[in-house]
């Protein structure tokens, strides 16, 4: 059964906790779920420390977090979602086409064969809903499209892990 | 696909543990909290000045016997809202809401087919302002803003002061904006003019277009608004105007609490101009600097946060928060009220007291809605909902709400 990533069943982190303590817990697994998104390890380290510098922030008002370990997730996807955004739009603006065929840097390399074709909206669609346990809306909030869409892109990945095409 | 968690799990447990301890983040966090330090180090002498200021003010006005009169400040807890159109559901007027409580219509009553928009509090919420369009038996050509003393439940009592602008069309675009001392309003119609409240001609500080939402600056003594592609600064003193900054669009401008810079939203020049940043000027010198959002951030409808730390705008439906100094950006997680599937927010405006932004947005699920909602500032707590969710807000735009900080 897939595990909702950070803390199980939304359980309300103690007062008394401390940040030293979350950070321990979350930020192996925080950075590794990045890292399957990104496929670039000085990104996954970037958006890790962006959202336990924000929680870090917020600590104080934790109480006030049903699931802080689902919140760090939450700042996470949020700024991964802006760098897909971005990236796309550079993308677009440099008239560059994207790349057909995987990528073969050192980083991704770490990546199974068969992740390595996809995109990291794909790659994502099925870290949060295969690995993670977000339902299609779930997931279709934290990257900021309609669910439909991650039905398509979950359909694209599979499709992809089978040998065809990995648009989208 | 079980097979594919495996693979996933898999190279999760190959990628190998995070290279960062947290020693590395606490380095970062007093790199940033430094920052914020001196930020608040300069803010704090802004402040001494100001009151030092303030207090060689009052002690001038008891020395010459001058009574001081500054009302205190205070809020009245209330959000306004219009709708507008016939034959939806809600009727179309002027309501008030706040949590917890059902809508009350305040202006309009049924049949009587007047159409009130662009309501707004005076800034110690004891009065109303909106504009009167045309309505049945009433005559074409003519608009009027109404200014009405409200109780404390925000209805109107009293006898109402209506201002007549002569307009070609229904008035759509005439929004009257209340002095910081809530003395006066200004508003845009073939130039740019100032009334008194309480009675007194509308006097005419320059002529001319003036476009977007005018914003009074924090000292009542200048007037911004775009013309022409600038942004523009009129004196009210004397109808002196300053056209500080190109390439606008005729947004909103807002000030910084400080009366220091302005912020405007102006295209970003980099893919022939339909993407946009957000442009701080710097008032005394009239330069101005542009907080890069990047490219697929577009800045709308700046809002400056009371505190001055923050500018809210809109971008694709979600809330983002730029720091005006650093260009540190921010994004609030989506806006899921009434249900899971999130709002797109087309508009934002802060509470006084800075603390949650009253949003304006699309609900698409089931049906096609419109809503108000509050949103706490840092992004914790659930969203608040306002009003009802309805197609009747099918013509209201971001000139149509204003409130007055609501308990949550």
């Amino acid at each position: 059964m897939a595990t909702r990533g950070p803390s199980d069943q939304g359980v309300v982190m103690p007062l008394s906790a401390s940040f030293e303590t979350f950070f321990e817990e979350h930020k192996d697994r925080l950075f590794g779920v990045m890292f399957l998104m990104t496929a670039n390890r000085q990104d996954a380290e970037e958006l890790a420390q962006e959202a336990f510098l924000k929680m870090w922030e917020r600590w104080d008002s934790v109480g006030r977090i049903a699931d802080p370990g689902a919140y760090v997730y939450r700042i996470a996807l949020n700024a991964f979602r802006k760098r897909v955004r971005r990236a796309d739009i550079s993308r677009r603006l440099t008239l560059r086409a994207p790349s057909s065929t995987p990528s073969a840097s050192e980083d991704s390399l770490l990546l199974h064969e068969a992740l390595r074709v996809l995109t990291p909206r794909q790659r994502a669609a099925i870290v949060l809903t295969e690995l993670l346990g977000y339902s299609a809306i779930e997931a279709s909030e934290a990257l900021g499209v309609k669910p439909s869409t991650i039905g398509a892109l979950k359909y694209q990945a599979r499709a992809a892990l089978k040998g065809g095409p990995a648009d989208g | 696909m079980d097979d594919l968690r495996e693979i996933l799990e898999q190279d999760l447990s190959r990628v190998g543990p995070a290279a960062f301890d947290l020693e590395e983040l606490t380095t970062k966090r007093e790199g940033v909290r430094r920052k914020r330090r001196v930020q608040a180090g300069i803010l704090g002498l802004v402040v001494v000045t100001i009151l030092i200021g303030l207090l060689v003010t009052a002690l001038r006005a008891v020395e010459t016997s001058e009574p001081v009169t500054t009302p205190p400040p205070r809020t009245n807890g209330w959000v306004v809202y219009s709708i507008l159109g016939r034959g939806f559901d809600e009727p179309q007027g002027i309501y008030v809401a706040r949590p917890g409580t059902d809508p009350k219509r305040i202006v309009g009553a049924a049949g009587d087919g007047a159409r009130g928009f662009c309501p707004s509090f005076s800034p110690d919420g004891s009065m109303l302002s909106y504009t009167e369009g045309h309505g049945p038996g009433q005559p074409p050509g003519v608009v009027k803003i109404v200014v009405t003393a409200v109780d404390e439940f925000a209805v109107p009592v009293g006898s109402a002061q209506r201002i007549e602008v002569p307009s070609r069309g229904g008035g759509r675009g005439l929004c009257a904006q209340w002095s910081p001392d809530g003395t006066a309003l200004a508003y845009s119609d073939s130039g740019l003019w100032v009334v008194p409240i309480g009675g007194g001609d509308a006097r005419r500080l320059v002529e001319g277009p003036i476009h977007g939402t005018l914003a009074w600056s924090p000292d009542g003594t200048t007037i911004a608004g775009t013309s022409s592609g600038y942004v523009v600064l009129i004196s009210v003193d004397d109808g002196e105007m300053r056209a500080v900054q190109a390439g606008t669009y005729g947004g909103s401008v807002s000030w910084s609490p400080d009366g220091r810079a302005v912020a405007v939203a102006v295209k970003d020049g980099s893919d022939g101009g339909s993407d946009r940043d957000i442009a701080v000027i710097d008032i005394e010198r009239g330069t101005s600097r542009v907080l890069p959002l990047g490219p697929g951030v577009t800045g709308n409808e700046p809002d400056w946060s009371p505190d001055g730390q923050q500018i809210a705008f809109v971008d694709e439906g979600s809330i983002h928060l730029v720091d005006p100094d650093t260009g540190y950006l921010d994004s609030l997680p989506g806006v899921a009220v009434p249900d899971p599937s999130p709002l797109e927010i087309h508009a934002v405006d802060w509470s006084p007291d800075g603390q949650r932004l009253l949003a304006f947005g699309t609900d698409y699920q089931p049906e096609l809605a419109y809503c108000l909602v509050s949103i706490a500032a840092d992004g914790l707590g659930d969203p608040v909902l306002i009003s009802p969710v309805t197609i009747a807000f099918y013509y209201t735009g971001p000139s149509d709400f204003d409130w007055q900080g609501v308990p949550t």
